[in-house]
């Protein structure tokens, strides 16, 4: 059963109750200053449909994890939502506007920043792409650089030279740069060490505060550790949705899912 | 405003980032030079000096070697660029930026230009000192040069939406260049040729800057020359905002 979240998420036995409370009391009090609406999303290949009328809804302050193996749609979902990939039909709002995709992805790997360049010039190039001016882009680096030491040690060191982990976390507050609604990040905790994991939560908590954040990640220690929703994907939409999740129980809902064994 | 600092700050990354890569200028460099050494010393250009009666064959050589040299700098920038990126995973950033892809990739061109130029000023004076090449620059000269590299350039576009689509668009690209030198009246090919490849930005821009050197300009090559730059240009843009409309339909954007 595809479970419509933007209309029966509220109803279903699965939903945390406590989430639920938090959620709508934080609606009340302080409105969602982002959102992204999903609706009847349909995408296929030739003949093979990948999405399966996906309709759902992401609020700002929250993290968001797609929790599917291999192969089961999730990445066709987040490119979408991304852009990259346009749906067979089927509509995505920001907040309210359905002609603008608001959205950065982080992508697995070494990728997403310009190696010959320092972190200070990409993020200069990020900020201008992204429609800032030298005065915003110069305010938000110098708040990474007093929030995030990590960012400061690497400011203007070429990005070519930085560490596997350092590469990932910078490409992450870049994203703060472009001011984008939603972050999109794929497989992002992947090939970390323990204190870098450490840096990247504190990171993700600081994002989610006025931004839409998305997970894509086979981590299930860090997917239960960073994830506010954990929608499941299955059969082309989301089959089921829960709130925050031990790692033990997001494991056995997969394995219940999916039927697979996993370590 | 923003969408010229925006270019600007294109610029500015592709040229801080080509000084650091000093290698591949080097490179591209001692590649140009071997390569005209041997058109030089095999005398590929003496049909030139009786097509526009004009002794210094080598002159009317050279200036369509440089032509030549912006215009696979610009093909490069459009295709090989894009590729690469879609590679590195910097592509969509420019696809979510708030301005045009293309005129981002317009920033990477004016760069490239910029970097070609500091090679062809070393090339010309090489050619100056070791062939006594007569170096002569107008207003004219430069103008279609410049006009020329942007009408390749929308060659290149359209070999880059063929790349978002096939990917492996490398060979295509080499071959284009390498038959842009032999087709396009750059190195001397028949008069047959040079009227149907005329169509070519880089053979109209060659006809008008040796009609300037020999002083027997005439407004028609320039107005074909701006015509046929144009007209690539306009068919880059659409060809591949459209294959990159279907590529995101395809998904072929996630295969890289």
């Amino acid at each position: 059963m595809c479970y419509n979240i933007h209309n029966d998420f509220r109803n279903s036995k699965n939903f945390a109750h406590s989430t639920r409370i938090y959620k709508e009391a934080r609606a009340f009090f302080a409105p969602p200053q982002n959102m992204i609406e999903v609706k009847n999303l349909y995408k296929s290949y030739r003949e093979k449909a990948v999405l399966n009328g996906v309709t759902c809804s992401f609020e700002s302050g929250f993290v968001y994890s797609i929790v599917a193996p291999n192969g089961t749609g999730k990445t066709t979902f987040i490119s979408i939502l991304s852009g990259l990939l346009a749906p067979t039909s089927g509509e995505i709002s920001f907040n309210g506007d359905n002609s603008i995709k608001d959205t950065y992805v982080v992508l697995a790997g070494e990728k997403n920043l310009y190696a010959k360049n320092t972190v200070k010039e990409n993020a200069m190039y990020i900020g201008r792409i992204s429609g800032k001016t030298t005065k915003e882009i110069k305010k938000q680096t110098d708040f990474l650089r007093n929030r995030f030491p990590v960012y400061n040690d690497v400011f203007d060191s070429l990005v070519e030279k930085l560490s596997y982990g350092q590469k990932r976390l910078v490409a992450l507050l870049s994203s703060v740069i472009a001011d984008s609604s939603c972050i999109i990040m794929d497989e992002v905790s992947e090939g970390l060490d323990m204190n870098h994991i450490s840096l990247l939560l504190d990171m993700i908590d600081y994002l989610k505060k006025d931004r839409v954040v998305i997970l894509a990640s086979h981590d299930y220690e860090f997917v239960a550790n960073v994830s506010d929703y954990n929608w499941f994907l299955k059969d082309g939409c989301f089959q089921k949705m829960y709130g925050r999740l031990s790692k033990d129980q997001l494991v056995s809902i997969y394995k219940e899912l999916y039927t697979v064994m996993e370590d | 405003m923003k969408l010229i600092r925006a270019m600007l700050s294109e610029i500015k990354m592709d040229l801080v980032s080509a000084v650091r890569y000093r290698f591949g200028f080097i490179s591209d460099m001692t590649v140009f030079t071997v390569f005209l050494a041997f058109l030089m010393l095999s005398n590929s250009g003496v049909s030139l000096a009786e097509k526009y009666s004009y002794a210094d064959y080598k002159g009317l050589l050279l200036y369509g070697y440089i032509g030549w040299m912006l215009a696979i700098a610009a093909i490069s920038t459009a295709s090989n660029e894009i590729k690469n990126e879609l590679q590195r995973g910097t592509f969509y950033l420019k696809m979510n930026s708030r301005y045009p892809i293309v005129v981002l990739y317009i920033g990477k061109l004016i760069a490239a230009i910029v970097i070609q130029l500091v090679i062809t000023v070393i090339i010309a004076v090489l050619a100056k000192l070791i062939w006594k090449v007569a170096l002569r620059f107008n207003a004219m000269i430069l103008a279609a040069l410049i006009i020329s590299t942007f009408g390749m350039f929308g060659i290149g576009l359209l070999i880059a939406g063929v790349a978002l689509l096939h990917k492996r668009t490398g060979a295509l690209t080499l071959i284009v260049q390498m038959g842009l030198l032999f087709i396009t009246d750059t190195v001397p090919t028949s008069d047959l040729l040079a009227k149907i490849t005329q169509v070519v930005p880089l053979t109209s821009c060659n006809e008008v800057i040796r009609k300037s050197l020999a002083g027997t300009s005439d407004t028609r090559a320039l107005i074909l020359l701006i015509a046929f730059s144009a007209l690539w240009l306009a068919i880059g843009i659409i060809a591949f905002n459209l294959c990159l409309k279907k590529a995101k339909k395809n998904g072929n954007l996630l295969m890289y």
